[in-house]
């Protein structure tokens, strides 16, 4: 685990190398970036007059937006990390500022839609929207955490945008065909797992 | 399975578009199957949770330690604060007698000579001069580097890399009216992430004239409410100003 002391000498190049990468270098590259820059969450603090938890969750939500970006080759290096990670954050505090600042309350609890859902034409996402709603996601979550703990890291290192080949360094599989049929199969127990909940 | 299967294709990006239609007609003329995507999208989307909810839990771990390791120190010197406090009052005196608050040349020089130390080869473009140039200036050789990239300006006259390193160039080696119509030249481009403003009035504190002080003022003023690049730098220099 790197201190934020260590990862102050590391310069952005060798923190976004390792991003790129898969497996512990990657997780290696999320610690750093993370250590790099947490100075932010007493700016939100002290400039924005938040709650050490809120600065602290738009702290997070920052850096896992822009690793999010770097691993998808999103991030050009037009601005300095800094500055970008920078203006993410402000606009995470002010968002939160917002929000504290209305009387909505109430926790949004409309499940966010991954992006997959833009893939399809707007008829069927209507018809794909509707079913998504209905859906339990708490019973979801707790049979993804009842499948097994092989198939469940396997399904979020897919959800976390690993490929099936990248799977293939991470997890102890021969080939990427493999892992894209036990990918498979885990989301096959889990649809029965689902749906014949008792 | 099978459908799954077919389901994972589509959201692989594998399909041509005649597949792609295929499998939305499917997908509107089959309510089991727009249950199978609707399942595994949403899989999708709880695994995704659970990878977040993983990491920010990690995240908090560090945090935890960081904040723990910044504690921890002032009790081991709890020895030494008699001492520190004798030093301070020391310290205050002479500050009395003897020290100015920093003057805003001083304070620019200041981060210029934390922050400017080196230019960042990873935005280079790779240009063979380029890399010179840059390469004279890491090395500490500041008026061998201005000509070169002077020249870059001249045969590109919008390559906002070659105006910001050439401005910067002309900042290190004191030749702040040409730094400032280096900056200028920069601010006027349409960039996403533009500097000009900033550097604009590091190079104005610099130079230090007659209304130097409260031009630059302005334009950091301006970077923060426009949130330009270097924003988050603009607090300390202000307090200056």
């Amino acid at each position: 685990m790197s201190s934020a002391k260590t990862s102050t000498t590391i310069p952005d190049e060798n923190i976004i190398q390792n991003l790129l990468q898969t497996g512990s270098a990657r997780r290696r590259g999320e610690e750093e970036l993370f250590s790099r820059y947490s100075y932010f969450i007493k700016e939100g603090i002290h400039k924005y007059s938040l709650t050490q938890e809120d600065a602290f969750d738009a702290y997070s939500d920052t850096i896992l937006s822009a690793i999010g970006k770097i691993a998808m080759g999103s991030f050009e290096g037009r601005a300095s990390l800094k500055t970008y990670l920078y203006q993410i954050f402000h606009n995470k505090c002010v968002d939160l500022i917002r929000k504290n600042s209305t009387n909505k309350n109430t926790v949004n609890k409309t499940q966010e839609v991954t992006d997959m859902i833009f893939h399809l034409s707007d008829a069927s996402k209507s018809i794909v929207q509707q079913l998504i709603d209905r859906a339990d996601w708490d019973l979801l979550k707790r049979k993804l955490n009842e499948i097994g703990q092989n198939c469940k890291e396997l399904l979020m290192l897919s959800a976390d945008g690993y490929s099936d080949k990248e799977i293939v360094e991470v997890m102890t599989y021969k080939t990427a065909d493999v892992v894209k049929t036990t990918r498979l199969r885990c989301l096959e127990k889990l649809r029965q797992l689902y749906k014949h909940n008792p | 399975m099978h459908s799954l299967e077919y389901i994972d294709d589509y959201f692989k990006g594998d399909f041509s578009p005649k597949e792609k239609m295929e499998f939305e007609k499917k997908l509107a003329e089959d309510p089991n199957f727009a249950d199978d995507v609707a399942f595994y999208i949403s899989t999708r989307q709880v695994s995704k949770d659970l990878v977040i909810e993983e990491k920010k839990n990690n995240f908090k771990r560090i945090y935890a330690d960081y904040n723990k390791e910044a504690k921890v120190i002032p009790m081991r010197r709890i020895w030494s604060y008699s001492a520190a406090a004798a030093v301070f009052v020391i310290v205050v005196i002479s500050w009395f007698l003897f020290m100015k608050p920093p003057t805003t040349a001083q304070l620019a020089d200041q981060y210029i000579s934390t922050k400017l130390t080196r230019l960042d080869l990873s935005m280079s473009g790779r240009q063979d001069s380029m890399q010179m140039a840059i390469d004279l200036y890491n090395h500490g050789k500041f008026a061998q580097s201005l000509p070169v990239f002077d020249q870059m300006v001249i045969n590109s006259p919008n390559n906002n890399k070659a105006l910001e390193f050439a401005g910067i160039a002309a900042l290190r080696t004191n030749n702040f009216d040409k730094a400032i119509q280096y900056f200028s030249r920069l601010e006027s481009l349409k960039l996403e992430y533009n500097p000009g403003a900033f550097y604009h009035a590091l190079a104005l504190m610099k130079r230090n004239g007659p209304g130097d002080n409260e031009e630059a003022k302005k334009y950091l003023q301006k970077v923060e409410k426009e949130g330009l690049e270097h924003n988050e730098d603009v607090p300390a220099l202000l307090k200056g100003l």
